[in-house]
């Protein structure tokens, strides 16, 4: 770890003093859980309180634990070594449409876990398009979550480890092929040791969005943690919804452990931040066909049969002259809900982000697990207890329920929530950039005389840039795509977003709305996904 | 850059907060595809800023007990009876006026005037007729307990809509009864669907054979897809607990913030325009007496209904449990 040459003690205080503010936000709903487990909210269906033991007894933990545990290993494995693959062709490999097939590989970032299930059901299952060619076996269960799973994730850990493998200097991979190494030989002895950190940040935030995803599992009907404690919720079993958040905690704090203990020790001075552009190289015969039944694979699977089958629900709608709602509405809630946590959260999650890389070991190791505590707690489980917090705090601050309403209705609710939601995603991706900054540049700016505010806005930022565009567009369709947040906390403003559409439509069985609405949620994914990536080559 | 993005931050938060300031509040445990274009069209009308929270009936009715008098709703509109009725006992709900009862079925509104139901749906079975042959047909819901359909059935233990016709059994039948007939029909290997949407395409499909659901999907889907291959059937027994119908219905807050506006909300969805919307776009059952249901749907007078009260439908605590028990949950 370098140490801390360039910032002044109020530079320093700024960030730890930032640092701490994200911590304190991250413990709010805790504090609000807590608090209604001490001052229980009334609940009129219950006659009389169950007993700890009735609770155990009736909750199936650990067989409910288990499913969660192993979706998630499952899943982490197949997405951490596919979006690697992916992420490896994209940088370094040479071969027909690889630029145009890699950008359409990440076009899965645009899926909402629910729609994926909910439309590979549909395809895939008895009947369906493809289901009744192969004459497929109903889509339910554990086969079918980690194939919906694995195909979302995929994209997350090729764009995080795309954006490493374009900052890694070539001259060892240069120096390693010239005494004949191959292709496989460079990656691994080579490339993988240098992946390794962020690697981990990918295969951990995998495994943090299987735990908390709750679209998928709830279209499937997998009995995992997080769809039971939704229902729990739903039905307002909140001593039973108590435990099964607690298993989900006890199950995130153990990832997080597993994880350190995988974590290798970043130099940040082995990376330079100006790489030279790699060679790319030719891919066997075998490796080819591989990569392109991945390739096709991920685009048919994730993309292609989704917008099919989205295509045929609007079709039935034109075909059979029903009337489609206007999108107006969700299109402008989307946009508000989108860039407004966006902004919010790069800004939020760049001040951990640089302690974790730059500041002292302590407070770095507490600001990371807090970061990664708060992005896992399901959406369900984090809105409500934001919801309990606002209202405890309105009432302790002798404000009444002024204060709360003002709280939920004006959206600060919703933009906290979609912030503890998605910091994880954010600061991953910012601290492996700072991580790469070379700490070198820092000093010749200071031996040229340039200011702290010159040498920021100079040498750092435009470094920066592409990790923080990728933060951000990972924040943003985040939001677009999700649900349980902003069906508690945005439709308590009256936020009516385009998920919020698919989601209702889908579930009232209007399918042509919901396959309007899904296919322009994904048309402004596409969009966002390809301007990105324009302005990453720019830089 | 921060400042500015601090303003930009700040000054849409207060934007945002003036735009829902002084607005009629809903909260709608109905969906928003069935309610938005209506509410949309009231404010259109009337002028009366409408801000709606959509959130699960059970979630809308704890909270508004944990809300108390700093509520900021004025209008609620919940998707089942029983929840209204333990609201209205809790003194959430005022006693609404003469003038926007009495143009409803008095056997769906409330009998002491505190909510009145805005539409019905209907529970029924759904069949593939190339699997199920007509006089296979079960007479009743207890029918379906049968051996002869194992492998066979589909149902939504998990959903409101089935778990509120588990506790009308409860009542119906009595609670050995019911618990027997669960275990009878989990003895069976249903196919467990998370809600009743995919359940009837799942029919359609030949996934199942009989589906356990709402009226309205079938008609729904039938519309988008006049080819799924499904029929409908309503339980020949004589006022057999499987012909259920739910009511959605909708009261105002005591200390309302905007009680005109309240009042004029509730007399618009049971106005004759909503009452037809609620006919003709949702397929459901409409509450006003005198409204056309639409096209092809069997009226309410030949659905051959169970003896119920709307009230029996709340206590789904129990039901909740009894399905952990047998480990449907």
């Amino acid at each position: 770890m370098t140490t801390i040459t360039w910032h002044s003690k109020t530079g320093r205080g700024v960030l730890v003093t930032g640092a701490l503010f994200v911590v304190a936000l991250i413990l709010l709903p805790l504090f609000g859980l807590l608090a209604a487990l001490f001052n229980p909210p009334l609940n009129p269906f219950i006659e009389a309180p169950p007993t700890l033991a009735e609770i155990f007894g009736q909750s199936n933990v650990p067989s409910l634990l288990w499913s969660t545990v192993s979706l998630a290993l499952v899943v982490s494995v197949l997405a951490g070594s596919l979006g690697t693959w992916l992420a490896w062709v994209e940088q370094r490999a040479n071969y027909r449409g690889v630029r145009f097939l890699s950008l359409l590989c990440l076009l899965p970032l645009a899926m909402p876990s629910y729609i994926l299930a909910a439309t590979l059901r549909e395809s895939l299952g008895p009947g369906g398009s493809v289901g009744q060619l192969f004459n497929f076996p109903m889509f339910t269960g554990f086969m079918p979550t980690v194939l919906v799973l694995t195909l979302i994730t995929v994209p997350y850990v090729q764009l995080l480890v795309s954006a490493v493998l374009t900052r890694l200097s070539v001259s060892e991979e240069e120096a390693a092929r010239s005494l004949g190494a191959s292709n496989w030989q460079v990656f691994q002895k080579i490339i993988l040791p240098r992946l390794r950190p962020s690697l981990a940040f990918a295969i951990l935030i995998v495994q943090l969005y299987v735990i908390s995803d709750f679209g998928a599992v709830a279209v499937l009907d997998y009995p995992a943690l997080t769809w039971r404690l939704y229902q729990a919720i739903d039905h307002q079993q909140l001593a039973h919804a108590t435990l099964l958040g607690t298993a989900v905690l006890s199950v995130t704090v153990l990832l997080l452990l597993i994880a350190r203990m995988v974590h290798g020790r970043v130099q940040a001075d082995q990376q330079i931040s100006q790489p030279r552009l790699p060679q790319r190289r030719c891919l066997s015969k075998r490796m080819l066909y591989a990569t392109y039944a991945v390739q096709a694979f991920v685009i048919g699977g994730g993309v292609l049969l989704p917008v099919f089958t989205l295509s045929q629900w609007v079709l039935g709608g034109v075909l059979n002259d029903l009337r489609f709602a206007s999108l107006w509405v969700p299109l402008r809630d989307t946009a508000w809900a989108a860039s407004m946590s966006g902004v919010v959260i790069v800004v939020l999650a760049a001040w951990p982000a640089w302690i974790a890389a730059r500041g002292s070991k302590r407070i770095a190791w507490m600001v990371e697990q807090g970061t990664y505590l708060t992005s896992a707690l399901p959406g369900v489980l984090l809105a409500f207890g934001l919801m309990l917090a606002a209202l405890f705090l309105s009432r302790g601050l002798g404000q009444g329920g002024q204060l709360y309403q003002l709280l939920l209705g004006s959206g600060v609710l919703l933009i906290v929530g979609y912030t503890m939601r998605f910091l994880a995603e954010a600061y991953a991706g910012l601290k492996t950039a700072i991580l790469l900054l070379d700490p070198r540049l820092q000093d010749s700016a200071r031996l040229l005389g340039a200011s702290r505010w010159r040498w920021f806005s100079k040498v750092t930022l435009p470094a920066l840039a592409p990790g923080i565009a990728a933060a951000f567009v990972l924040i943003v369709l985040s939001v677009v795509k999700e649900l349980p947040v902003t069906l508690l906390l945005g439709s308590a403003m009256g936020l009516r977003t385009l998920s919020f559409r698919v989601f209702d439509r889908y579930q009232e069985a209007f399918l042509h709305d919901a396959g309007l609405a899904g296919l322009v949620l994904l048309l402004i994914a596409f969009m966002m996904v390809c301007l990105t990536l324009r302005w990453r080559r720019h830089v | 850059m921060l400042k500015k993005i601090t303003l930009f931050v700040l000054s849409a938060v207060i934007v945002s907060t003036h735009l829902h300031a002084d607005s009629l509040v809903v909260y709608s445990g109905r969906g928003e595809a069935l309610v938005g274009e209506l509410l949309d069209q009231f404010e259109a009308d009337t002028g009366i800023k409408v801000s709606v929270r959509y959130n699960s009936t059970a979630a809308l009715a704890t909270q508004l007990l944990s809300e108390g008098a700093e509520s900021a709703a004025d209008v609620i509109f919940l998707q089942d009876p029983g929840y209204l009725g333990v609201l209205a006992k809790a003194g959430v709900l005022q006693p609404l006026a003469e003038n926007v009862l009495d143009p409803v079925d008095p056997r769906f509104r409330d009998d002491a005037g505190y909510w009145v139901g805005t539409s019905a749906r209907a529970r029924v079975l759904v069949y593939n007729p190339d699997a199920v042959a007509g006089d296979e047909l079960p007479n009743s819901l207890r029918d379906l307990a049968d051996p002869k359909w194992a492998g066979r059935m589909g149902w939504a233990p998990s959903n409101a809509s089935a778990q509120a016709h588990m506790t009308a059994l409860r009542h119906l039948w009595g609670e050995a009864d019911t618990e027997k007939w669960l275990a009878a029909v989990k003895a069976n290997k249903p196919i467990s669907y998370q809600k009743n949407a995919p359940q009837v395409t799942a029919a359609g499909n030949g996934e199942i054979d009989i589906a356990w659901t709402n009226h309205y999907y079938y008609y729904r889907l039938k519309e988008q897809n006049p080819k799924l291959n499904v029929a409908i059937h309503h339980f020949p027994a004589e006022q057999d607990a499987g012909n259920l119908l739910m009511v959605a219905g909708v009261g105002i807050r005591t200390g309302a913030n905007n009680q005109v506006a309240a009042e004029a909300l509730i007399a618009y969805l049971i106005g004759e325009d909503a009452q037809t919307y609620f006919a003709q776009h949702g397929f459901e059952y409409p509450t006003r007496t005198g409204i056309a249901t639409a096209q092809g749907m069997t009226p309410i007078a030949e659905l051959n209904l169970a003896d119920t009260q709307q009230q029996m439908l709340a206590d789904v605590t129990k039901t909740l449990s009894l399905l952990r028990a047998l480990g449907l949950q």
